[in-house]
């Protein structure tokens, strides 16, 4: 299959599943993980130590241009936009906040899907708004694999919801625990 | 914005090349050292202001008309989004930055480029202002477009940029006063009062045929690495070292990264978590 990055969106109802997810893979995962959360934006610290304590594997805010490498979980950071650029490293961008969010998960998700086509995977967790649904969409167009949390598990369903309508035909829709088993089959040889 | 969201990332690699190209050619202005995947989104920005279909027509006219170029090196500008951007650096400039600065020198010059819609200049002002140290600073704002410097000695702010920069600047002054005390409200906005421009002269600097302007005592450039290559970031970390007077400091975006930089070694850090950093 060889997958080479993997990107989760989530908002509101979604840090349990998050923390859920990361705690279960293990520490040589090799696929990067990518988290574009919507976060408080004027909260800088706190949120990947949070996270930190709950994952195996290490827990960073990527710098501007930063390169993409197994082993880590990159958190979107604060108030940036957080763009996956063809040389497999990180941009990050203040340009205007869209659908009210930056960083935005669409944006995320658009040029990650760009840079990784078919061998990028995209997860839509629980969230109150439909930032996602766009983006999610490009992946799959793009040739990626397209995963949405199931709405009836989700806290929030409405940004699950708004991805699958948007996208049509998601490939798998699964609930939690069928997420973290979908994340361990992508690396079974 | 959903819609013009959808299409955005249609634009090719190569025809964004051949515009590049193309304006380096009849206007001497390098285009690729913008990082490609905001340059991508800001030229789909200008293709929609200027209700053109394709990156191949906007090609055309930037090479045909210096002016419409001009116009372009604005419609391509990033706005700053608020006024006192995080507060927890502005506290560290009011606190650290500015007291050590009124120590050492007798006059303060500060070089903000790339200030684009001047939110970093006015809040630079304001806390000089509250410093007490207006009338021995000088701030020189800069940007790569003329028609921005002309818009900002009148500027007015729209209002959705209120609310944001005086929740900022109460984080910064520890709710002491409000951010409106340096407000005039106007029919479609606000402007900044005018007296808190009194000490800053704004002017067109490209970097890329600069010369070495003179010896500033401080740079803030924060969250303009971001837009560009690695390689002109590289330059410009450069031409900053260049411009700072020995002990001078730089202040970049707190999620930026100059570390790599061959020139990185004429600056000791002197903050890890506000990015700030010292020529030596």
């Amino acid at each position: 299959m060889n997958i080479k990055l993997i990107i989760i969106g989530g908002s509101a109802g979604s840090f349990q599943v998050i923390t859920r997810i990361i705690h279960s893979l293990p520490n040589d995962y090799p696929i990067p993980v990518v988290l574009a959360l919507h976060r408080l934006k004027h909260v800088r610290h706190g949120f990947v130590e949070a996270l930190m304590l709950k994952s195996k594997m290490n827990v960073i805010e990527p710098h501007d241009k930063q390169k993409i490498r197994a082993g880590n979980i990159y958190l979107a950071p604060a108030n940036y936009h957080l763009y996956v650029e063809l040389a497999g490293t990180f941009a990050l961008s203040t340009e205007e906040a869209v659908n009210h969010s930056r960083p935005s998960i669409d944006l995320t998700f658009m040029t990650g899907g760009y840079a990784y086509k078919n061998k990028c995977v995209g997860i839509i967790l629980s969230g109150a708004n439909k930032d996602g649904a766009l983006g999610i969409k490009k992946i799959k167009e793009y040739g990626g694999i397209t995963v949405v949390q199931d709405p009836s598990d989700a806290q929030m369903p409405t940004m699950p919801l708004a991805a699958i309508d948007k996208t049509k035909n998601v490939d798998h829709v699964i609930n939690s625990d069928e997420i973290i088993k979908f994340l361990y089959s992508l690396i079974k040889k | 914005m959903n819609n013009a969201l959808s299409k955005e990332i249609e634009i090719g690699i190569s025809g964004i090349r051949n515009l590049v190209e193309a304006v380096k050619n009849t206007h001497g202005f390098d285009l690729g050292c913008f990082a490609i995947t905001s340059f991508k989104r800001r030229v789909m920005k200008a293709l929609h202001i200027n209700e053109i279909s394709s990156v191949e027509a906007l090609t055309d006219m930037l090479v045909n008309d210096k002016q419409f170029f001009e116009k372009f090196l604005r419609d391509i500008n990033v706005e700053c989004t608020e006024f006192f951007r995080d507060p927890a650096f502005w506290r560290y400039f009011r606190n650290d930055i500015l007291p050590a600065l009124d120590r050492k020198h007798s006059q303060i010059k500060i070089w903000i480029p790339g200030c684009s819609s001047g939110e970093e200049v006015l809040t630079a002002a304001i806390a000089i202002q509250e410093a007490g140290l207006k009338d021995k600073t000088k701030i020189y704002a800069t940007d790569i477009s003329p028609e921005i410097i002309k818009e900002l000695t009148n500027k007015v702010y729209s209002n959705n940029k209120f609310e944001i920069s005086e929740t900022n600047y109460q984080r910064f002054n520890e709710e002491k006063t409000d951010f409106s005390r340096y407000t005039i409200t106007e029919r479609n906005g606000f402007r900044i009062r005018d007296d808190l421009y009194e000490n800053i002269e704004l002017d067109v600097y490209k970097y890329q045929n600069a010369q070495k302007i003179k010896g500033f005592n401080l740079i803030i450039c924060r969250n303009v690495f971001i837009y560009y290559t690695l390689q002109y970031q590289e330059m410009l970390l450069g031409l900053f070292a260049e411009n700072l007077s020995y002990n001078g400091c730089l202040a970049i975006g707190i999620m930026e990264d100059i570390s790599w930089c061959k020139d990185f070694y004429k600056f000791k850090e002197i903050d890890k978590n506000d990015k700030v950093y010292s020529r030596v």
